[in-house]
């Protein structure tokens, strides 16, 4: 199959089309793994993630937007400001699709434009905008400009990817937006985009997908299809959303509350999928050509925190920025989750990082920072009193963040960062840098190795253990027992998602598909017509690695470990009351290197060898 | 003894209520609780034998019944007990 990369060079603005090898594609498939190939070869070592040097991979994948199933997905890789090491995230809506129907499998955004543009893509053409005024412009309000300058009000047809105020301010918890609501968001990202000053990209076009082989794509396509509608987590997603979630993890007392000192929220309830369907959901939608339909769509008629008709709350934004700072109302809720959409945060560390806020807030009331440390910090927030539960501190801060202003200045570095500033480094709950996402590993302990693993940080999407520990799929544990085999079924989820996010295909199809149920359909895009299940597992796991060793390359983010709170300290509370994470690493850590043939992180030398990575093999142990 | 019962996804729908308190002789099993349960309940979560249908779940405290004495766990004065109409799952 050929694949074709449009690289933009900002410097210059200037775009040239480049057609990858066959080869190439089928060793990494597309997605992520392509673009962690591609980093590890034209990205140079130990480079600032914010300089011109540093690239964004905007990457489609074989199957997105052939209309087979859930496609409608893109994935963005570059070098993370946040973690300092390789960063990439998956984003839905429909900018996937409709970049491929423009002309492009993927662009490569290079160099760095000495002022504000956006560019367009429309069938194949590329045109270079000045964006100065959009520049400190909200998301939503771009995308409606952009979009009444490409002539192109329908939003079923053409997508803008844009930037909000955080990522031009260089936040490094910055998302890349797309579709007004959806999030690349993981890594900051999008302060790489916002240091190259590209606002937004527009892609609309009518170029047609090719396949090797139509017929069968069709025949594979509805074999898959119908394993997905009858799923059962397949109808839940739909009628309730992701955050059908709430109570469920609230349940098993996982749902982590008060920036990771609890697990069980008493206000989850009024937080929950349920609560949302009944008071504030107006519809729910789907991505491009998407048969689940797990979005919502609310709003909020009336009161401080009225919000216009618009997209979301997601599970992991209704924790990070409620549970996890105590904030029980979910029409406040709805409203920062707009609010982080419009200014481009990821909620999940935005959440995290305002969690870690109000504990330094308490700890330097009480005299538990040191005290030029507290000083400073109390100043800085001048007006703003964070106090856990407070929504109206959390709206000043976040447009604070946004623009840098005062505290905002280091709440846009994430918790890490923020916390390590005033003295408290144990308050910023990350791996890697990365803030965690909503799963106790206290109370699914399978979490435990998945997060400590996670190659780009404090992650729930690398591994999903939790449909194991909680689920039973694809065989049902004990989410507080240790068993070894959850080991076997965490890498076994980490290769499989690397095949996942390669191809570009939703995750939701993982409950109801495993990997062998993909090799008949990529054939027929591809014509690679003697591909094997077990091939392709392999590219997963060779991805999987390849990741790893861009840590190994830049000396840091390979120490497979979890934040000390986790290990340390016990859940006071709920079905996991008593439990810390340290015994389930403990236990399942060095298995898990011997089955991946890694040494303390770092990959053998004969493991990249087995894995066709023989170009990298000096970067092994 | 007096459990509490929390109500999932389509469930909180039929019930109209999250939380609903029951009254129960003190050495009530998961079972006998279930068998009080409004009739549109019972009809999702338990199947012709009584036992639990797929892909429904019920935990008791936040641990799944599987993991403890399954229909015959033994409930508590105070006990918290989550009924879903399929499995306790996240994504």
């Amino acid at each position: 199959m050929e694949f074709k990369l449009l690289r933009i060079d900002l410097t210059e603005w200037r775009a040239k089309e480049e057609v990858l090898k066959d080869g190439i594609m089928r060793k990494y498939i597309g997605g992520r793994g392509l673009g962690a190939y591609l980093a590890m070869k034209e990205i140079p070592p130990h480079i600032n993630p914010l300089s011109s040097e540093n690239k964004i991979y905007i990457l489609t994948g074989p199957l997105t937007g052939t209309g087979a199933f859930e496609t409608g997905r893109y994935h963005v890789v570059g070098k993370s400001p946040l973690t300092g090491i390789l960063g990439d995230s998956n984003s839905g809506g429909q900018f996937g699709p409709w970049l491929r129907f423009a002309g492009y499998d993927g662009i490569v955004v290079e160099g760095a434009s000495d002022e504000p543009v956006w560019v367009s893509i429309v069938d194949g053409e590329v045109r270079f905008h000045p964006a100065k005024r959009l520049w400190g412009k909200g998301v939503v309000y771009t995308e409606k400009k952009i979009r009444a300058e490409m002539k192109t009000p329908s939003e079923h047809i053409g997508s803008v990817l844009a930037i909000g105020p955080a990522g031009e301010n260089l936040s490094k918890i910055a998302a890349i937006m797309n579709d007004k609501y959806r999030a690349a968001g993981r890594t900051g990202l999008a302060a790489v985009l916002g240091y190259k000053k590209l606002k937004a990209i527009f892609v609309k076009g009518s170029r047609k997908i090719e396949m090797a082989d139509k017929k069968k794509f069709h025949e594979e396509s509805k074999k898959i299809l119908k394993k997905i509608m009858e799923h059962p987590i397949s109808d839940a997603l739909g009628k309730f959303g992701t955050a059908v979630l709430v109570n469920i993890i609230n349940a098993h007392g996982a749902f982590p509350t008060k920036n990771w000192t609890r697990g069980t929220f008493e206000k989850a309830f009024e937080i929950s999928g349920e609560y949302l369907a009944e008071k504030y959901l107006v519809t729910n939608k789907g991505c491009w050509g998407c048969v689940i339909r797990c979005a919502r769509v609310s709003k909020v008629d009336s009161g401080p925190f009225r919000t216009p008709v618009s997209e979301g709350p997601e599970y992991e934004s209704i924790w990070a920025m409620g549970a996890n700072t105590l904030i029980g109302d979910l029409k406040a809720l709805i409203k920062l989750n707009y609010l982080a959409n419009d200014l481009g945060f990821d909620t999940i560390s935005l959440g995290n990082t305002m969690a870690t806020l109000m504990e330094l807030y308490e700890k330097a009331k009480k005299g538990e920072l040191p005290e030029d440390k507290a000083k400073e910090l109390l100043d800085l927030l001048e007006d703003i009193a964070p106090e856990w539960g407070d929504p109206h501190a959390f709206i000043q801060a976040i447009w604070r963040a946004a623009y840098r202003d005062g505290i905002g200045d280091l709440i846009a570095e994430g918790a890490k960062r923020l916390a390590e500033y005033f003295g408290s480094p144990d308050s910023a709950i990350h791996v890697r840098g990365l803030e965690l996402p909503a799963y106790d590993p206290r109370g699914i302990n399978s979490m435990a190795l998945s997060y400590a693993t996670s190659n780009r940080g404090g992650c729930h999407l690398r591994a999903y253990s939790v449909s194991f520990d909680v689920l039973g799929v694809p065989e049902k544990f004990d989410p507080l027992a240790i068993d070894k085999r959850k080991v076997e079924l965490v890498k076994y989820q980490q290769d499989y998602f690397s095949v996942i996010d390669s191809l570009v295909l939703c995750k939701f199809n993982t409950f109801a598909t495993d990997h062998t149920d993909y090799v008949e359909i990529l054939k027929a895009v591809t014509g690679w017509d003697d591909l094997t299940a077990d091939e392709l597992l392999i590219a997963g796991e060779r991805i999987y690695n390849l990741e790893r060793l861009f840590a190994v390359r830049e000396g840091h983010g390979y120490k497979d470990y979890l934040p000390k709170r986790l290990i340390e300290e016990p859940l006071p509370d709920g079905p996991a009351k008593g439990k810390t994470a340290k015994e389930a690493l403990e236990t399942y850590l060095p298995y898990y290197y011997e089955l991946r043939g890694w040494v303390d992180g770092i990959p053998k030398k004969e493991t990249l060898h087995r894995l066709g990575l023989e170009e990298f093999e000096h970067l092994g142990a | 003894m007096k459990v509490k019962v929390r109500f999932l996804q389509e469930l909180y729908q039929i019930v109209g209520k999250h939380e609903v308190e029951y009254e129960l002789d003190d050495s009530a099993t998961v079972e006998d609780l279930l068998k009080i349960l409004p009739e549109k309940v019972k009809e999702i979560v338990l199947d012709e034998r009584g036992g639990i249908r797929y892909p429904a779940e019920v935990a008791v405290n936040g641990r799944r019944i599987e993991f403890l004495d399954g229909l015959k766990t033994r409930l508590n004065d105070g006990d918290v007990v989550v009924v879903s109409p399929r499995a306790l799952f996240v994504v």
